[in-house]
Parts: structure tokens; sequence; C-alpha cells
């Protein structure tokens, strides 16, 4: 609760900065939006870290395989680090870059994710 | 990383702000150039590190 006060206040606060700043430096008010959202995911961080110490426990006490837990952890991760980069460009006014980011990050998570599409391919085979 | 660091940037660039209007009213574009050049250099060198921080975070949060 209070994690999610702290991150809607320093949202709140770094919105209305940005917009003070935005008239007379666009680029140090694009790089204090680019900071406002660094912050409040290092804070919702703290949270993160339980869920995949949980998960890791899982996966070390075997009720859930690491090999099909790792890729969707590693997925989660590209997937925040592509997103907060594409807004950042996207606020830039630079849709090109934001896309080259995006799709960077999809065929990154594509590419995590192929042991699960051959551990898939396995199991069909055996049935076969 | 804490809420500090939003003061820490919006207090920069604010200083920047007066000082570009300043040296842009006084005639001097040249140096309110440079001014608000330098506020984005000392900017992104504090900001660098902390995203690197948040990345490697991340990393090992989410790397398995």
């Amino acid at each position: 609760m209070e994690i999610v006060s702290r991150a809607a206040a320093a949202a709140v606060v770094g919105s209305i900065l940005a917009l003070l700043l935005r008239k007379y430096t666009p680029e140090l008010s694009l790089t204090l939006s680019l900071v406002t959202g660094v912050v409040i995911v290092w804070i919702s961080a703290t949270v993160a870290s339980r869920i995949t110490d949980l998960l890791r426990r899982l996966a070390e006490n075997g009720a859930l395989e690491s090999i099909y837990v790792s890729p969707v952890m590693k997925c989660v991760g590209i997937g925040m680090i592509t997103q907060l980069a594409s807004q950042v460009c996207r606020d830039a006014q630079q849709g090109s870059v934001a896309s080259a980011v995006e799709l960077c990050g999809t065929l990154c998570a594509l590419y995590v994710s192929m042991p699960l599409i051959d551990a898939l391919l396995t199991t069909v085979e055996k049935l076969l | 990383m804490d809420v500090d660091l939003i003061f820490k940037i919006a207090a920069v660039g604010i200083l920047v702000a007066v000082l570009n209007i300043l040296l842009s009213r006084s005639g001097r574009d040249d140096q309110a150039l440079m001014t608000s050049i330098a506020g984005l250099v000392v900017v992104l060198v504090v900001v660098v590190r902390e995203i690197s921080a948040l990345f490697d975070l991340i990393r090992d949060l989410f790397g398995f």
C-alpha cells in the first residue's frame, strides 16, 4: 500500500515538474520524465523481488520446472526495459526509434522463449 | 535511488531555464545555448548511471 502511494506521489510530482520545464528546456523535461519512470520502476522493484523469490523457491522445490519459469521471467524483464525505453522515445516524438526498440525487444523475447517452443515440439513428437 | 533524484533534476532544469532566459534577453544567445547544453550533459551524467543501475537490477531480478 505505501509502495503504491510513494509511486503515485513520485509520478504526480515528476509530471508536474516536467510540465513546468517543457516550455523552456524541453530536453531536460524529457530527461525528468525518464528519471521519474526509472524511480517508479525502482520503487516497484522491491515488490517484484518478492514475487521472483517465491517463483525461484517453487522452481527449487520442483513444483515448477525452472526451464519453464525462466523464459517467462526473462520475457517480463525484457518487456519492462523495452517499454520504458520506447515510451521515452515516443515522448521525444521519435516514433521510428521507438518501433526499432520494440522490434528488438520482440525478437529477444522470441529468442528467450525458444526453449519453451522446443519443449512443446518434443512433447508433440513423443505423443505421435 | 530515491525521489530526491527527481527534485535534483528539476532544480537543474529550472536553473538552466532561468539562465537561458536571462542570457537570451541580454542578447547572448550563444552563451544561452552553451548553458543549456552544459545542463543537459550534467543531467545525463547523473541519469545514465541510474539507468544502468536500474537495468542491472532488472537483469538480476528476472534473469534466472
